[in-house]
């Protein structure tokens, strides 16, 4: 993490700071879409405020008396017209910023095309990336300006949250199963990263970077670090770990062949239902293996649960990423 | 009002402050308006804690750097800064020293249903109280007062089972006080006095007290199910235990969510009541006010998901929750339309309750507002936990909850102590409150879109000048607080003494003494008229009483 050059090591935006900053710097495709709706709400938020500002100046310069005195008759007529009016118009303009809301937040959430995709482990309290060649950073995410990232999120142990103020985006982090985060970043420079979710002692110090760099010097920057320590840990534990002794073809122990078998659809279950075999699935079948067994296959794979460390299932994920290339081809179970 | 005259007699001579004397008579009272006091004492003591812990956290987060406490220390005071606030404070505050005070009062009752429940729900009360400062004193806990899970039932080493089983006794408290509120509403009205004829206080009570007997339960039940893993280690939450850690998340949120309702619809009654009084009309759309604190009640519990939108629950159930959100804020809004018609068609008079009320209506538009800013999806996504939303539910809860609860507290004071406290200080106070209240919490709305994160003891340098602003307002909010705890002291002996109906007020409660006797009327009051009726001036009123008489 020493290696990017950059003004801002300690995170936060590169360059002079204003002595009073009143807007997060908007770096990515969402942050100018929730920072038009946000404008809209302050806006009608303003009119609103004045409108009842205004009414209760006006009450008092034209109704303030010092003497208490007979007001108004015995019974108030009701006014229907005058409160239909103003439900019926509150609810309208309610649900226009509801419509709008609702329709950035399912985008937000929806797969883009052919994303960069980046594994993140949380634990008390650091933050560890799992880039697509097995390199690993710690409390700096490096990502491509201009391209989709999904980020696969699972924490180690307690709920965490990654925020990322200048994407205008966050997602909680939880122990147990992956969730998904995606961005797409358009300016380069360095931003804060936060944990957004309390997380014991030193969650204000869970803190770190992210550094938006131009598609070419990110794909340099990644090239080479692709013989860094960690590239061959996914493909080691797959060996130690006894995964290759059925996962291959030719076993005598029938497994599913894995090459390729990233991004695609298996049949699982009798039903042979459809289910993606994304981060959650791979991850699902080494600790939950019995949750969803591949259609034809007898359910005789060992559950890793308290084996294998987040870290390890995700450097294991990250291996079965890198098979999706190869050009064996994995026929469908009978 | 032309009810039925009350003669201007005690029984025996002695008001309520004298009929009986002596510790025991204190501690062993059944009288609802004594049981309102002894709450009165025990919720200002929990009050200062809690503000002293948010005095220290301000202090800190003057500057970046940790300087003033280790981490776990500012970690464990905005965890009981959080609990003390809610439970020992907010909650109680205005149900059960206001409420308890008034609502037999206003129904001609001579007191609430059940005397002997409401005397236990204070010991309860104190009780869970204890073990909550036990926790406190005995190392403190650092979870949040929101107890996320695996968190707080695994991996924290403070002292979780107390402070839970604190806040699961208070619980107790909580529902024999909305039982007793609902049973002395259906039951006890006095002759005449029909649903449509309550003050709306009494409306919001009832709506509030539904919320407390409904909802406190299930809250119980997350307490619970948190020592049972943490103590037996039975899977519930952890997923390393097999549980499943958002499920508390549920749990906890279909509590605390209609909760932040009991923290905010008392202090709309008291607004109704002091708006009423003082622009001396009905309130305008009496019925449409009435039910829209029904329709608060009902819909705040559908609308708990809205704390999840970025905890991984499905979009869908994102979608809806949403959706909901927006729907509970029509009732609210609607109510702050019928007391900006009530003002300009009333006649205002600007007493002490009157700026309370008014700064009311001002910061609880704005904490409104900024809830729909969190209820729009994508907004949410962005500024969930950060100052932004410490920003939006101090406005409510202190601009809103904490102004009613100090605006009744004045406008009630003559009933409570028969006397009147000094008019000058009261609206000095007031002011510094509202301008002290505005300048510890605006700059945090900025500094949340910012991207600030709540719970954080030190922090990036960029949002120094918000953190300065914030706690240089909150030196002036304490002030401002202080104030009344000596002038109100100072006037409960020495005060001028007030006559039963000071403001000219409507409402059978200003129809008896101030202070009024042990059994608040001598004769049960029939009613003849409609809430709030000012169709004559306080005089034409009194000599209407004297021919009647």
């Amino acid at each position: 993490m020493n290696d990017i050059d950059s003004s801002g090591s300690t995170g936060g935006p590169a360059g002079a700071r204003p002595w009073l900053q009143v807007l997060p710097e908007a770096a990515s495709a969402e942050a100018g879409r929730t920072d038009a709706l946000f404008f809209a709400l302050t806006a009608a938020s303003a009119f609103i405020t004045g409108v009842v500002l205004f009414l209760v100046f006006y009450a008092f310069l034209t109704r303030h008396r010092v003497k208490p005195q007979a007001s108004g008759p015995r019974q108030e007529r009701r006014n229907w017209f005058l409160e239909g009016g103003w439900i019926l118009a509150t609810l309208a303009v309610f649900l226009f910023f509801f419509a709008w809301g609702a329709k950035l937040y399912i985008d937000l959430n929806q797969p883009r095309p052919n994303p960069v995709e980046i594994g993140v482990v949380a634990r008390q309290w650091m933050w560890e990336f799992h880039y697509p060649n097995g390199y690993r950073s710690h409390n700096e995410l490096v990502v491509p300006a201009g391209e989709p990232v999904r980020l696969s999120m699972v924490s180690e142990d307690v709920i965490h949250s990654l925020f990322v103020p200048a994407f205008r985006m966050k997602q909680d982090v939880l122990p147990g199963r992956y969730r998904q985060m995606r961005f797409t970043p358009t300016r380069s420079g360095a931003y804060h990263l936060f944990c957004n979710e309390y997380c014991g002692t030193w969650h204000p110090s869970m803190r770190g970077v992210v550094r938006v760099l131009p598609p070419d010097e990110w794909s340099e920057w990644l090239d080479a670090r692709r013989d860094g320590d960690f590239a061959g840990e996914g493909r080691r534990l797959f060996l130690q770990q006894g995964c290759s002794g059925c996962h291959t073809p030719g076993s005598p122990i029938r497994a599913p062949d894995l090459a390729g078998i990233f991004g695609r659809l298996v049949p699982v279950g009798a039903e042979r239902r459809l289910v993606e075999a994304d981060e959650s699935y791979l991850r699902d079948s080494m600790l939950l293996p019995l949750k969803d067994i591949a259609s034809g296959y007898a359910p005789v794979m060992p559950s890793y649960e308290g084996v294998l460390s987040e870290a390890q299932v995700m450097a294991l994920v990250d291996y079965l990423k890198q098979l999706r290339r190869s050009d064996a081809v994995v026929e469908d179970a009978p | 009002m032309k009810n039925e005259v009350i003669p201007n007699d005690l029984a025996g001579g002695r008001d309520y402050l004298r009929s009986g004397t002596g510790l025991r008579s204190w501690l062993l009272t059944t009288d609802h308006k004594r049981i309102g006091l002894l709450y009165l004492i025990s919720i200002t003591v929990f009050f200062a804690v809690g503000g002293i812990a948010a005095t220290l956290m301000r202090l800190e987060l003057a500057t970046p750097s940790l300087d003033l406490f280790l981490g776990d220390s500012y970690n464990k005071l905005f965890t009981l800064h959080g609990v003390v606030m809610v439970w020992l404070f907010l909650i109680p505050s205005i149900p059960t020293v206001l409420g308890n005070f008034v609502l037999p009062l206003m129904l001609g009752a001579r007191d609430l249903a059940f005397p002997r429940l409401n005397l236990a729900s204070w010991y309860v009360f104190n009780a869970g109280a204890a073990f909550t400062l036990w926790a406190m004193v005995s190392g403190g806990v650092d979870t949040g007062w929101t107890f996320y899970t695996p968190y707080s039932s695994t991996y924290t080493n403070s002292h979780v089972i107390l402070m839970a089983a604190g806040v699961f006794i208070t619980g107790f408290s909580s529902i024999f006080t909305g039982i007793n509120f609902i049973a002395t509403t259906h039951k006890l009205r006095a002759p005449g006095l029909h649903w449509m004829r309550l003050p709306l206080f009494v409306w919001s009570l009832y709506a509030t007290s539904l919320i407390l007997v409904l909802a406190t339960p299930v809250l119980a039940t997350a307490l619970l199910l948190i020592a049972a893993e943490r103590l037996f280690g039975v899977g519930i939450f952890d997923p390393a235990l097999g549980g499943d850690p958002l499920f508390f998340q549920h749990l906890f949120w279909f509590y605390s969510h209609p909760a932040v309702y009991i923290m905010i619809l008392p202090g709309m009654g008291v607004v109704s009541e002091v708006v009423a009084t003082f622009s001396r009309r009905r309130i305008f759309g009496y019925a449409v006010v009435a039910f829209s604190s029904m329709a608060i009640a009902v819909l705040g519990f559908l609308v708990w998901g809205h704390h999840m939108f970025v905890s991984g629950q499905s979009v869908y159930a994102g979608v809806v929750f949403s959706l909901l959100s927006f729907l509970v804020a029509v009732p609210s809004a609607v109510k702050v339309f019928n007391w900006c018609t009530t003002l300009i068609k009333g006649n205002m008079r600007l007493d002490t309750p009157m700026l309370y009320a008014l700064g009311f209506i001002g910061l609880f538009t704005i904490g409104g507002l900024t809830g729909l800013f969190l209820a729009a999806l994508a907004v949410d996504v962005h500024v969930h936990g950060t100052y932004f939303i410490v920003a939006h539910f101090h406005y409510i809860m202190v601009g809103g909850m904490v102004m009613g609860y100090l605006g009744g507290i004045h406008y009630w004071w003559p009933k409570i102590s028969g006397r009147m406290y000094h008019e000058w200080w009261g609206r000095i106070s007031a002011i510094i409150i509202f301008l002290g209240f505005n300048l510890t919490f605006f700059p945090q709305f900025l500094m949340g879109y910012l991207g600030m994160p709540r719970r954080y003891s030190h922090y990036p340098e960029e949002f120094q000048p918000y953190h300065l602003l914030s706690t240089a307002g909150a030196t002036i909010l304490g002030v401002g607080y202080l104030l009344p705890l000596i002038y109100l002291g100072w006037s409960a002996f020495k005060g001028r003494r007030a006559g039963p109906n000071p403001w000219g007020a409507t409402g059978l409660e200003w129809s008896t003494h101030s202070p009024p006797g042990k059994t608040n009327f001598t004769r049960t009051p029939l009613v003849h008229e409609e809430a709030y009726d000012f169709s004559e001036a306080p005089e034409e009123k009194e000599a209407n009483r004297a021919g009647r008489d």
